[in-house]
């Protein structure tokens, strides 16, 4: 197995690959790009190399799908509101061109290479993630199980789809697991710390319906608030336990991978002793 | 003669390819239902698939396969068009109103990606790689004229071949790989599918460029939008690009800016109307036409020629 000091190398050249590949002179000046997901990176690695691609397909896979990503989270960042501002309207328009700029070069890089059934495999990702936004974003799952699998389907689609076309099921557990606690942990900091989160806005709509026009954090009362955070640490714990079960199985995910799983679960496991403080 | 008569006998095919994009552009969700069918419903053309058709005509032509193609590159053109509404923030667009004023842009942006993810789905059905690195190359060009487009705004030290070189990226690429494609989807040898590409690309620039010029000299009911918005939004025409070898006219369209109302640029608008900038890009347009012509006489005298040959004339004579 190689070292964590060599993939942690790997991981920066593969990072500095992909910034490379997204650089544009003037889109720069203006727009922000979203940060590249290093887990994601690392994941993908993790993933590839299992198949034992040689050097130049495997960077080639990784970045492309990078980029799929990059151009989804670029789009993310695109408001519903065109501010008024000249500039601030440049750079609202710019970061859909960005994100449509990045899909098109993931379709070029593989062209070039004669990659098409990965085209094909991005794209069906590329179809699944954006039906589960739009789920998501209308809050149309009302059941709580509903809601946690489109998040999974938001995390994890494109991944999913790369190893079902690969054919290397184990994986499958490891990269949706992992996607999903990530996003898991973030939403729940989100809402923890400014109180505004999507899922967390939908959770509290499944559970008092007759709320469901009212998204702020303070309509709730401190029960109902309680309700609906034991209704998330209880989807969580189970994400949770499957993650250690995913790592107690695979024995052979490699070092930098693990260290971040680990990570994760470390994180995940400060929320549920702050629970038990907060509960006393 | 109206356009749609002029390839009728492709309705059929049309129609096949009408059913594919209505199946492919809606997906589960019943807001992806909807905008797939509002999109639909609004129209277009349809050029490109029609382009793609006869493109594969002068080849072995198989609408099984060739259908992927034209779904495909309708799909792209769809996808840009609904992200180009969240730049443009249009609330109308032939006429009804966009999918970012009907939801709003976060759906927009859904929806966009999700028809440029089933356009990607279709064509890898066909797995020839020349079509492929042609058609990314296309797209990839498409965003960087987009980019460009914005970039170019106000200003008024642009050249000729700047704006050229955006028309050619904007517009004409996708129609010039629209009758490319069909040609290669039709194993057509490569000299044909080449002279293919230059015909829709010179096609491709005189459109662009009458729509540039009908900007100035249409009304607002055939435009759907006040005359001179291209201006008023920094779009620097052609047009405006003969005007400014005006001096007097120069120095009233450098004034245009952002802060411009469209009253104000009202009488700017008919004094360039006036100036001779419209006949030199109707003459620079018809330059266009006449290589495209030029190559369809190189091109093996099937049926689909004297199409091509009538759509080129339709498009250098629309008024709208």
């Amino acid at each position: 197995m190689i070292d964590l000091q060599d993939i942690k190398k790997k991981i920066a050249d593969l990072k500095g690959l992909i910034e490379n590949k997204i650089k544009h002179s003037y889109l720069q000046k203006f727009v922000e790009v979203p940060e590249i997901d290093e887990d994601k990176i690392i994941l993908l690695y993790s993933i590839y190399d299992d198949l034992r691609l040689p050097g130049e397909q495997l960077e080639n896979y990784i970045l492309t799908t990078m980029l799929v990503h990059q151009a989804l989270d670029t789009h993310e960042t695109v408001p519903n509101q065109l501010y008024n501002s000249n500039d601030h309207v440049r750079i609202q328009q710019l970061k859909v061109l960005a994100g449509d700029y990045f899909s098109g070069l993931y379709y070029y890089l593989l062209s070039q290479s004669d990659d098409i059934s990965l085209i094909r495999t991005l794209a069906e990702g590329i179809k699944e993630v954006n039906e589960s936004k739009i789920y998501l974003y209308q809050q149309d799952n009302n059941q709580i199980d509903k809601l946690f699998s489109c998040i999974e389907t938001i995390e994890s689609a494109i991944v999913r789809k790369i190893v079902k076309s690969f054919e290397i099921k184990k994986w499958e557990d490891i990269a949706t697991t992992f996607l999903l606690l990530k996003r898991l942990v973030h939403e729940r900091e989100l809402y923890m710390t400014s109180g505004s989160s999507i899922l967390f806005e939908t959770l509290k709509n499944i559970l008092f319906p007759k709320q469901q026009q009212i998204f702020l954090k303070n309509n709730l009362n401190k029960e109902q608030e309680a309700f609906v955070l034991r209704a998330f640490d209880k989807q969580f714990e189970n994400v949770v336990q499957t993650m250690e079960k995913v790592l107690y199985t695979n024995s052979n995910i490699n070092e930098l991978l693990r260290k971040r799983m680990n990570d994760l679960l470390s994180l995940s496991s400060n929320f549920t002793m702050n629970k038990i403080v907060e509960e006393g | 003669m109206k356009l749609s008569m002029m390839y009728s006998y492709l309705n059929t095919d049309l129609a096949l390819i009408e059913k594919e994009l209505e199946t492919t552009i809606q997906g589960e969700h019943p807001v992806l239902k909807q905008a797939g069918l509002h999109l639909l419903q609004s129209g277009g053309k349809r050029l490109r698939p029609v382009f793609v058709l006869l493109g594969g005509k002068f080849g072995n032509y198989d609408i099984h396969v060739i259908k992927n193609v034209a779904v495909a590159l309708e799909l792209i053109h769809t996808a840009s068009l609904v992200h180009d509404d969240v730049i443009d923030d249009a609330d109308i667009r032939r006429g009804k109103p966009t999918i970012k004023a009907k939801w709003d842009n976060k759906i927009a942006m859904y929806a966009g990606d999700y028809i440029l993810g089933s356009s990607l789905e279709i064509i890898t059905r066909l797995e020839n790689p020349l079509l492929h690195k042609i058609l990314s190359n296309a797209i990839v060009e498409v965003c960087l004229g987009e980019i460009e487009q914005i970039k170019d705004k106000y200003d008024f030290d642009q050249n000729l071949r700047t704006y050229l070189r955006r028309i050619k990226r904007k517009t004409a690429l996708l129609i010039a790989v629209s009758c490319q494609l069909g040609a290669i989807a039709a194993d057509v040898p490569e000299e044909t599918h080449k002279k293919l590409f230059l015909f829709g690309y010179y096609v491709g620039m005189a459109f662009q460029i009458t729509d540039d010029i009908l900007d100035f000299t249409g009304t607002e009911a055939q435009l759907g939008k006040p005359a001179g918005s291209d201006l008023l939004q920094g779009n620097i025409t052609l047009p405006v690009l003969y005007a400014m070898q005006n001096k007097y006219l120069k120095e009233q369209i450098i004034q245009v800016s952002e802060l411009t109302t469209p009253e104000e640029i009202n009488s700017l608008i008919t004094s360039i109307k006036q100036s001779n900038a419209i006949m030199h890009s109707e003459m620079i347009s018809n330059r266009y036409l006449a290589k495209a012509y030029k190559v369809l006489d190189e091109l093996p005298p099937v049926r689909a020629r004297n199409t091509l040959s009538s759509i080129a004339k339709y498009i250098g004579k629309r008024k709208y």
